[in-house]
């Protein structure tokens, strides 16, 4: 029988998948806080049932200064919940995570990159936080004139939906803007942490398709069961790093 | 910057109607019409980013959350001032912690609790003595906060972390958290304090919360275009009201049958949302169309439009 450490070895496998090796795991930072007098801190963690989760994002990238945010975030959402996010370590998730994943039949694996090339068919139990390159060429066909702007799945000056704030967040956390690496990072964190907070007395790595998240985008985002790429609005930049039009897919019900 | 409310009395006409005050985010004002007319007779500035706004139980008094519209670190203009609600004259400035969004003043006056949005915390002020008396943690970016009708509870929203935060107002502590659909926005209880309900922007949502064990017990699905934002309960608990946000529309929904019974076209980005103590009339605060809609209740379609500031974001009906 498959158990929760099983299942919540929910992994976070750029490197991974991407044949790359190395990548530390994630310290899951503990939580500094002013703590002021007045300051009411939640329940302590000896309380809290504990959640393995596996992160193998090089902590020093943009993507694993994003999945750091996305961690810090979930463990104090969880806190509130009565869960804590514990991180299992690299060389056990190292020997699970280069295990060709229809070998590990309860992993979850979401990858920050790279994208799948086109016409590949996308491997069991992986998807990718990023948008999918059919969606962005079809985006930047928009503008078949323009040689200077490119695609991005996320961008600093994103002020609508909420990306002011998470924008603030990282900037604050990391002295350096949010791109659309360290979204992905935090975005990927997001997802598999929900998954865990929502359903926390199952093996649920099927609920993935289902679950419909915000990303401060403007719309729910999802996992297209085709392509296991995140379906989600994308923008086009120019040569000046400015935000020139946001391409969102249409969404259906 | 350091907001300031006009320093001189406001000659507001006595009005049978009451009165109805809207705060301006973008253009920091507070817009002032009289709800028989529907006719604008002030605008105030405050400075700053004017967001939550409520009144006294005895409506005497407006409190008015600002913080400050660049939003970088915690700004001097971040509080929560109170303004006599007749003439507009500052009574009192509060510390709420920063970037005061939502908050709401305790039925005797006494206290304000605030979301601070960047912070993550809910902060309890105890307005007689002008003083922090508990900041709490709750989710990351809460937003909506809700106090029931005994005054036991408060809910917080927060909008990232998909939770509710209820806070004891006798110990102060957070005692339950539950989660919701994505992007928590307002919560409203119930006039008997049994259900709360709770808007959810990007799932499209409105929770049913038993307000007792707080807990949910059912999920309301409301149009496919709709952006949940504000939600009111009306004075006899038979309706809701939901502000759809970038949906343009408010939603309404039977308590009884919990089912959505209409859906009532409004100018664009209605936010806040509020109903006259009769239930007669629903007006709606538009954020790009940048003026408010009056709702009739009883044919449930648009009667005026009122024109108010730039970034209109909530309002509220004195008494």
């Amino acid at each position: 029988m498959t158990n929760r450490r099983d299942f919540l070895r929910g992994l976070l496998a750029a490197g991974a998948l991407a044949g790359a090796g190395g990548g530390e795991a994630l310290a899951a930072k503990p939580r500094r806080r002013s703590a002021g007098p007045h300051l009411v801190e939640p329940s302590p963690l000896a309380q809290m049932r504990q959640i393995p989760l596996a992160l193998r994002l090089d902590p020093e990238t943009a993507a694993g200064r994003g999945a750091r945010l996305g961690l810090e975030e979930a463990q104090r959402a969880g806190e509130l919940l009565k869960l804590q996010f514990q991180e299992v370590p690299t060389s056990e998730y190292a020997t699970v995570g280069l295990v060709p994943p229809k070998q590990e039949p309860a992993g979850l694996f979401l990858t920050v990159g790279p994208l799948l090339k086109q016409g590949e068919e996308p491997r069991p139990r992986i998807y990718s936080v990023s948008a999918s390159l059919e969606f962005r060429r079809q985006a930047l066909a928009r503008h078949p004139d323009r040689n200077d702007i490119h695609v991005v799945d996320w961008h600093h000056d994103l002020r609508k939906f909420g990306a002011d704030s998470l924008n603030l967040r990282f900037s604050r956390r990391f002295e350096q803007p949010m791109d659309e690496a360290a979204w992905r990072g935090w975005m990927a964190v997001k997802l598999v942490t929900e998954l865990a907070l929502r359903y926390p007395d199952a093996i649920a790595t099927d609920k993935i398709e289902e679950l419909s998240l915000d990303g401060h985008k403007g719309m729910p985002l999802r996992f297209d069961p085709r392509s296991r790429h995140l379906i989600q609005p994308v923008y086009l930049v120019d040569a000046g790093e400015k935000v020139v039009e946001e391409v969102a897919p249409e969404w259906t019900e | 910057m350091r907001a300031a409310f006009l320093l001189f009395f406001l000659a507001l006409p006595a009005a049978a109607a009451p009165l109805a005050y809207v705060t301006n985010e973008l253009a920091g004002t507070v817009t002032i019409f009289d709800t028989a007319t529907n006719k604008v007779i002030s605008t105030v500035t405050t400075g700053a980013r004017p967001r939550g706004l409520q009144l006294t139980a005895d409506g005497k008094r407006l409190y008015v959350a600002l913080s400050d519209i660049g939003r970088t670190t915690k700004s001097s203009a971040d509080a929560i001032v109170a303004v006599d609600a007749a003439t507009f004259k500052p009574v009192a400035r509060f510390d709420a912690g920063s970037d005061p969004e939502r908050f709401v003043v305790t039925r005797d006056g006494s206290r304000l609790y605030a979301a601070n949005e960047d912070a993550g915390t809910a902060t309890v002020t105890e307005t007689g003595k002008n003083k922090v008396i508990a900041t709490l943690i709750v989710g990351i970016e809460p937003e909506g906060v809700a106090l029931s009708p005994n005054g036991r509870w408060v809910y917080v929203t927060a909008e990232t972390s998909n939770t509710v935060s209820v806070i004891d107002t006798r110990s102060l502590e957070v005692v339950s958290t539950f989660l919701v659909d994505p992007r928590p926005r307002v919560a409203a209880f119930s006039p008997d304090g049994k259900r709360a309900y709770v808007t959810a922007e990007i799932g499209g949502t409105l929770a049913v919360v038993d307000a007792i064990r707080h807990k949910v017990l059912r999920t309301i699905k409301l149009t496919p275009t709709a952006k949940p934002v504000g939600v009111v309960v009306s004075p006899d608990g038979k309706r809701i009201y939901v502000a759809n946000g970038h949906g343009n529309s408010v939603s309404v929904i039977d308590t009884a049958t919990e089912k959505l019974t209409a859906t009532v076209p409004v100018g664009k980005r209605p936010w806040g949302i509020a109903v006259t103590r009769d239930g007669k009339r629903i007006y709606t605060a538009n954020g790009i169309s940048n003026d408010v809609s009056v709702i009739d209740a009883a044919t449930l379609k648009v009667i005026a439009t009122i024109p108010a500031g730039k970034g209109a974001w909530g309002v509220v009906i004195g008494r």
